[in-house]
C-alpha cells in the first residue's frame, strides 16, 4: 500500500480501492450544496411564478366613482341651499343648450376616409350610406429637372362646409395632374380645363378639395384619389338633392 | 350602390338621439327636494353633472375628435364638434386595475368624468405610403401614362390585430374585445405567442406604473367584431375621451 501520509496536499492513491474519507466529505458537501441550490432555484421559480400570476390586471364590474373633482362644498342653511340649487339648475340649462347648439341640424355629411364610406344625415337619421373613395396617401415626387416639388395625396380630417356646388363641373387641373401624367405643365390656364372627369356634380370644400363623381366606379371603396372624395353617380344625385352651400361635412 | 335610408354602422336612430339623449340624461331632475338631506344630495348631483357637462361642451368646442363612453347606457360614440360620427353599441364593460403580487392598486380618483387626452391606437394603424417619382415630362402626343395599379381595400390595407388598445395620456386605456370571437382562428403557436406577449406587457405595465405606456386603469369593452374592426380602421389620431360618471 502506498499512502499519501507525509505528503500533505499531495495525491492520494489507495490501491485497495477504498475511498479516502478526506475526499468523500467534500464531495458529499458539494452534492448537498448542489441539491440545496436546486431546491432554492425551484422554490424561487415557483415563488416568482406565483407572484407573476398575481401580477398584471384584474378585471371586474364598474366600481363606484370617487369624489368628483368639481364637487363644491354644500351650504348647510336651507336658504343658501335653495340659492345654490337655483344657480346650479340655471347653469345646467345653459350647458345643455350649449351642447345642443353644437350638434349639426338638418342635412350634414360624414366621410369615413379610411373605410371609404360616405353618409348623408338628416339630424340624426341616416339618409344615405354609400361607398366612396378618399385620398390614396401616395407621395408624388417631381422628376429631376423640375422644381423638386412633392405632393401628398391625403384627404384632410376635420369639419368643412360646402362652399360651392356645381352641376357639370369642369376640372381645372393642378400642376400635379400634369406631373403625374408625365406631361408638360401648360402656361395657358385654358389648357388646364377638363370636362367630364368630375362627374355630374361637384361640391367644393375649399383648398381644392371636393366631393365629386367619378369615371372609375369600380374603384369605389378603395383609397385612390388625390385627396378629393369620389362618389358613385346615383349617390351623387342623392347628395345633389339635399346638400346645399353651407352644409357641414365631417371627415374623419 | 348605396343603402338609402338605412341605418349606418352602430344604428342611426341611436346616433340621431345621441346628443339629445346625453343632454336628457344630464338634464336636471324636475322634482324639488324638500330641503336638508335631499337638497344636499341634489346639489351634489347637479354639481357633478354640471362638471361633466362643462367638459362635454369644452370638447364639443375643440378641434379634436373625441370618444364619449357611457358605461351605464353601454354606448361609445366617436364625435367631433358635437356631431356623432359613429355610435358603437357596447356589449360589455369591465374595469381592469393593475395588481402586483395579488395586491390590487386603487384606481385613480375621478377617472370617470375627467377628460383623457392624446388617445392613440396600440399597436398603431400603420399606413404604408407609396412614394412615386413622376416620369420626365414628354410632349409626345402618343405617350400614354402607365395605368394606375388597383390599391387594396381598407380591409386589406389595415388588418386589425386581435388585441388592441386606445391608450390615453395619464394612464387610461380602452381595450377592445370582439364578441364571440373564436380563438381557433389562429394557430396554437400564434395564440401562445400572443398570450405570452400580452402577459409580458401586462406584467411590465403593472410593475412600473410610472412608465409612459403603463395603464393605471383599463376599460375593457366588448363590441361586435365589425364594430371593433371599424373602430380600429377609422379612429383618428390624438382622440380625447370622456367617460360619463355615474349618478348623473
Amino acid at each position: 500500500m502506498i499512502d499519501g501520509d507525509g505528503f500533505p496536499g499531495g495525491p492520494i492513491l489507495r490501491l485497495d480501492g477504498a475511498e479516502d474519507p478526506r475526499e468523500a466529505r467534500p464531495r458529499s458537501r458539494a452534492a448537498a450544496l448542489l441539491i440545496a441550490a436546486a431546491i432554492a432555484a425551484v422554490v424561487a421559480g415557483v415563488a416568482v411564478a406565483v407572484l407573476a400570476s398575481g401580477t398584471g390586471y384584474v378585471y371586474g364590474g364598474l366600481p363606484p366613482a370617487g369624489a368628483s373633482e368639481s364637487a363644491e362644498p354644500v351650504p348647510g342653511e336651507p336658504s343658501a341651499q335653495k340659492k345654490a340649487l337655483a344657480k346650479l339648475r340655471g347653469e345646467n340649462r345653459r350647458l345643455n343648450a350649449a351642447l345642443r347648439a353644437r350638434a349639426p341640424r338638418g342635412y350634414w355629411v360624414i366621410v369615413d376616409q379610411t373605410q371609404n364610406r360616405i353618409y348623408l344625415k338628416k339630424d340624426g337619421e341616416t339618409v344615405l350610406d354609400a361607398r366612396c373613395s378618399a385620398g390614396s396617401g401616395m407621395i408624388l415626387k417631381e422628376p429631376e429637372g423640375g422644381k423638386g416639388r412633392r405632393w401628398v395625396f391625403d384627404t384632410p380630417r376635420g369639419v368643412f362646409k360646402v362652399r360651392n356646388r356645381v352641376s357639370d363641373p369642369a376640372w381645372k387641373k393642378p400642376d400635379w395632374a400634369f406631373v403625374e401624367e408625365g406631361k408638360p405643365i401648360p402656361r395657358n390656364d385654358a389648357d388646364r380645363i377638363e370636362y367630364g372627369t368630375l362627374g355630374e356634380y361637384a361640391f367644393y370644400l375649399g383648398d381644392g378639395y371636393m366631393i365629386h363623381g367619378t369615371l372609375y366606379e369600380r374603384l369605389l371603396g378603395r383609397s385612390v384619389t388625390h385627396g378629393c372624395i369620389r362618389v358613385g353617380r346615383d349617390d351623387l344625385r342623392v347628395l345633389w338633392k339635399h346638400v346645399e352651400i353651407g352644409t357641414p361635412v365631417y371627415i374623419y | 350602390m348605396a343603402n338609402l335610408g338605412r341605418s349606418g354602422p352602430g344604428g342611426a336612430r341611436r346616433a340621431a338621439a345621441a346628443i339629445l339623449a346625453v343632454a336628457g340624461a344630464l338634464a336636471p331632475q324636475p322634482s324639488m327636494p324638500g330641503g336638508g338631506e335631499d337638497a344636499r344630495i341634489e346639489i351634489e348631483r347637479l354639481g357633478r353633472e354640471n362638471g361633466t357637462l362643462r367638459k362635454y361642451v369644452e370638447m364639443a368646442s375643440g378641434k379634436e375628435f373625441y370618444l364619449v363612453l357611457d358605461p351605464d347606457s353601454l354606448s361609445l360614440r366617436l364625435m367631433l364638434r358635437g356631431a356623432v360620427l359613429q355610435d358603437y353599441r357596447v356589449l360589455g364593460v369591465e374595469i381592469g386595475s393593475p395588481r402586483v403580487a395579488f395586491v390590487v392598486r386603487e384606481l385613480p380618483e375621478g377617472w370617470r368624468g375627467r377628460t383623457w387626452t392624446s388617445g392613440n391606437l396600440v399597436p398603431p394603424r400603420e399606413r404604408e405610403r407609396m412614394e412615386v417619382e413622376a416620369p420626365p415630362p414628354t410632349s409626345d402626343p402618343n405617350y400614354e401614362p402607365p395605368p394606375p395599379t388597383i390599391p387594396p381595400t381598407p380591409e386589406e390595407l389595415y388588418p386589425v390585430p386581435r388585441r388592441f388598445h386606445v391608450r390615453f395620456a395619464g394612464g387610461l386605456s380602452l381595450e377592445f374585445l370582439r364578441k364571440g370571437e373564436a380563438d381557433t382562428a389562429a394557430g396554437r403557436w400564434t395564440r401562445f405567442l400572443e398570450w405570452a406577449g400580452s402577459r409580458w406587457s401586462d406584467l411590465r405595465s403593472a410593475l412600473d406604473p410610472s412608465a409612459p405606456d403603463a395603464d393605471r386603469v383599463r376599460v375593457r369593452l366588448t363590441l361586435q367584431p365589425r364594430d371593433v374592426d371599424s373602430l380600429y380602421r377609422a379612429l383618428p389620431p390624438d382622440t380625447e375621451l370622456l367617460i360619463l360618471p355615474e349618478n348623473r
